[in-house]
């Protein structure tokens, strides 16, 4: 899994506190999630924080590919 | 058709609930699905099964590895080295990452054609609505879009093209929930997307179920 600096966590750590309190995320078997243990995870830097952090990554990456294929 | 359904967390809860569509269309088709649950969940049972069905579609749910999917205990089910139980059929595991090396092995070990995800499986969802998962409007996009994987198929759709039908209908709902004001729907998109990105497959690409349309 790819490093990401500080300025990447920084920024998916407030996309995260966008969402609202009583959305979860169930990542896979690692459990259930609300949005401060996730931000948690990715300060401590555990995997969790490093999948969260690499799937919003990859949802800023692939929006607009996506976007552009559905709008065909 | 074989059907594995864990139910021990909420992610597994949810998988568990969305599969009754699933269900209902493989008897309209004329399957007779083989559900495999709860303390049934044992590699035993399933190689029995296996042995005694001979299923065309092995269908699993919950969690996963990279290497291998997990029982109701969290405990490893299906490893590789037991990956000839997909042998001769094609496989759906709605698992975290079996794709990278479980799925290699299993069509290395004769699986027709082995659907899966590359890493983690993403469900988001709101806790208001944990005991009526089919309800839960976060949740919706992600289980309709991976339950299209195995619905296409029952529906005679190759592997390939149930991977494409369950991708158009994500974009279409990225592109929806893109323009949406609804702050809960936030976070469907980005597990949405990761989800999206993640689905696969290992082995015949059309390979398909040969059901009379």
């Amino acid at each position: 899994m790819t490093t990401y600096g500080e300025d990447i966590k920084n920024l998916v750590k407030e996309r995260l506190r966008a969402i609202p309190a009583n959305v979860r995320f169930s990542v896979g078997s690692y459990g259930e999630f609300t949005r401060e243990q996730l931000i948690q995870e990715i300060d401590l830097n555990t995997p969790i924080g490093k999948d969260i952090i690499e799937m919003q990554v990859n949802f800023i990456r692939e929006m607009p590919k996506i976007i552009a294929k559905a709008s065909n | 058709m074989l059907l594995i359904r864990t139910d021990h967390d909420s992610a597994t809860h949810y998988l568990f609930e969305a599969c009754h569509e699933v269900i209902e269309e493989a008897k309209r088709k004329g399957f007779q699905p083989l559900c495999i649950e709860s303390k049934e969940i044992t590699l035993t049972t399933i190689q029995k099964r296996v042995k005694k069905s001979h299923p065309r579609f092995f269908f699993f749910n919950g969690h996963g590895s990279d290497s291998s999917v997990f029982d109701n205990k969290g405990k490893e089910l299906i490893a590789r080295k037991d990956a000839d139980v997909f042998s001769e059929t094609i496989a759906f595991t709605r698992s975290c990452s079996c794709l990278q090396k479980l799925g290699e092995e299993a069509v290395n070990q004769g699986c027709r054609s082995f659907i899966g995800y590359r890493r983690s499986f993403y469900i988001s969802h709101l806790d208001s609505y944990a005991t009526r998962p089919l309800k839960d409007p976060a949740a919706k996009p992600v289980l309709e879009t991976s339950n299209l994987v195995a619905l296409s198929l029952i529906r005679g759709k190759t592997v390939g093209e149930s991977i494409e039908a369950s991708k158009r209908k994500s974009a279409e709902y990225i592109r929806d929930l893109s323009y949406s004001n609804d702050p809960y729907l936030s976070a469907t998109l980005p597990a949405l997307i990761n989800n999206v990105a993640a689905l696969g497959f290992c082995g015949d690409e059309g390979a398909s179920l040969n059901v009379s349309k």
